[in-house]
């Protein structure tokens, strides 16, 4: 049994994709998403479709742990769709219908378009983190957060809590999985029962887990101020990235183009 | 009735351009009584062999039997009981009893309870003074032999265990050692460890594995024999060994080459004696 998680997960592989600079790549998806958001059709909607595929395949991550971060949204997707597909009243209904419940053409199509919105989404957004490393996305956060240092926002401190939150989730993850495995090789089942069995099956599993945590938590604080982390002021860096003319491109090229489809298409 | 793999290759992410080979046409056998060693360093393919052997994991290529069964079958469940590295860190149970109840509950063993307390007994945790403590607040060495009496409590005809002994003191160690002994009487017992030494006596078979392929396999005599295989595998015999090796290659001649120091001083004394 794995843990679904593909957020945080760094895909090493060289791409174009992965050799842009994270500040570009997070206005792109501020770009995205805006235009996603915009868009109100599914014409719109596939010219987003396309520049995810075009993405996906330049930046050579495996589609399958692209796509994996989908498996935890099958339920809302389900729900999205039934939400605006079934109708009530017997009036609107064109497809099928049983009972008081039916199915409308209408209703099933804007059911696929906010679909496909959720499932661009987070495939277009997991992209951001398959192709960037933990430590560049916070640093590029840093970077746009240190204006915000003028009126008193701890930009280096939040920096920091981010790259340890990020880093962790593929630990906290592996850690969940090995306590999963080790309770499965003590009989442990986690796919039988009903739903209240299989909620009280994860006992053995998040007690060890939170336990694990809050002790690495602990010595991780210790080992920071063993090592003398006093807070993010006056801390240098050792590689500065520099905005090339290819990031300025690509962002400005993705805003003119998201927004524009976004709103004529 | 043995755990047998065969011809068995293992790759993470295999088919993808950062897919790893971590184990390349592996031969082992496990029956019931025995105790194999199985060694390497740091990579080399112990602890996705022990994943495959248990069944948690599908050989890439070859095949693994558990008394002629799938251990990821259904039948096979309860057969292949494993321990994996720092198993005290998987506690979640009140009591240090409950906790080791767990797997023999799970397999619907009737008489769970006193499975748990002969496990106890035989890492030497005495069921009555230790059962009914929070498992949170055992020492470390308690904290491992509690983790491997869960283990234990199963009574699977196959035990596997990725190193039981490290970062134990000598106490902890010999009782881990003492236990392990217990058990081989009803099972065959597995070690993959980095450090042999603690077992190499009693040893039916070492397996010293090298970039994922086997680079020694044999008895412990076979290898002190010919230790060059093993030791081009990157891998060093303990110093007590080492240095029988070199008075046997002195021309003393030794009945046996063995781990513990007691015992390597009485054949050297022994063999001393003979050749004056």
């Amino acid at each position: 049994m794995r843990v679904p998680t593909t957020f945080g997960q760094y895909v090493p592989v060289d791409s174009p994709v992965h050799s842009l600079d994270p500040r570009a790549k997070m206005g792109v998806i501020v770009a995205f998403t805006l235009g996603l958001f915009l868009v109100d059709g599914l014409a719109g909607m596939s010219v987003f479709a396309a520049a995810v595929g075009v993405v996906l395949l330049v930046s050579r991550v495996p589609p399958r742990i692209a796509f994996r971060g989908l498996r935890a949204l099958g339920l809302i997707l389900v729900f999205t769709l039934l939400a605006h597909a079934l109708r009530w009243e017997p009036a609107t209904v064109s497809l099928v219908r049983v009972g008081p419940v039916g199915v409308d053409a209408d209703g099933l199509l804007r059911g696929v378009f906010f679909a496909v919105r959720i499932v661009l989404l987070v495939v277009g957004t997991s992209l951001l983190t398959l192709t960037t490393t933990p430590v560049q996305l916070t640093d590029a956060l840093e970077t746009l957060m240190r204006p915000l240092g003028r009126i008193g926002f701890p930009a280096g401190e939040v920096a920091m809590m981010l790259t340890i939150a990020l880093r962790f989730i593929p630990t906290t993850a592996q850690e969940a999985e090995k306590i999963i495995v080790a309770q499965t090789a003590r009989g442990a089942r986690f796919d039988e029962g009903g739903l209240v069995a299989r909620v009280r099956a994860y006992v053995p599993v998040l007690v060890p887990l939170f336990v694990n945590l809050f002790r690495r938590a602990e010595d991780l604080a210790v080992a920071m101020d063993a090592r003398c982390y006093r807070g993010g002021r006056g801390r240098t860096r050792l590689h500065i990235s520099v905005m090339r003319a290819r990031d300025w491109a690509v962002l400005l090229l993705s805003w003119a183009g998201f927004v524009t489809v976004g709103i004529l298409v | 009735m043995a755990l047998v793999a065969r011809d068995v290759s293992y790759t993470y992410a295999g088919g993808r351009s950062f897919g790893v080979e971590a184990l390349r046409s592996v031969d082992l056998s496990l029956k019931r009584e025995d105790l194999v060693v199985v060694t390497g360093t740091t990579g080399s393919g112990k602890s996705t062999l022990l994943r495959l052997l248990a069944g948690l994991l599908a050989p890439s290529q070859g095949t693994v039997a558990v008394d002629g069964m799938d251990p990821s079958a259904r039948e096979a469940r309860g057969s292949v009981a494993i321990v994996f590295q720092d198993p005290e860190t998987q506690f979640f149970a009140e009591t240090l009893h409950a906790d080791v109840m767990f797997g023999p509950r799970n397999l619907g063993l009737d008489y769970a309870s006193e499975e748990a307390d002969r496990a106890l007994r035989t890492v030497g945790l005495d069921p009555d003074i230790y059962g009914g403590r929070s498992p949170f607040t055992l020492s470390g060495g308690e904290a491992r032999r509690g983790a491997i009496a869960g283990a234990l409590a199963m009574a699977a005809p196959y035990l596997l265990l990725d190193e039981p002994t490290s970062g134990l003191d000598a106490d902890g160690r010999r009782s881990i050692r003492e236990a392990l002994a217990a058990e081989r009487r009803r099972s065959g017992v597995l070690v993959v460890t980095h450090d042999p030494m603690e077992f190499l006596d009693e040893a039916t078979a070492v397996v010293a594995l090298d970039s994922g392929a086997v680079a020694f396999s044999g008895t412990p005599q076979e290898l002190y024999a010919d230790p060059a295989p093993y030791t081009r595998a990157g891998l060093e015999l303990p110093p007590v060994v080492r240095t029988q090796l070199l008075v046997r290659d002195a021309g003393m001649r030794l009945e046996h080459v063995v781990c513990d120091p007691a015992r390597a001083a009485e054949s050297l004394l022994t063999a001393r004696g003979a050749s004056s």
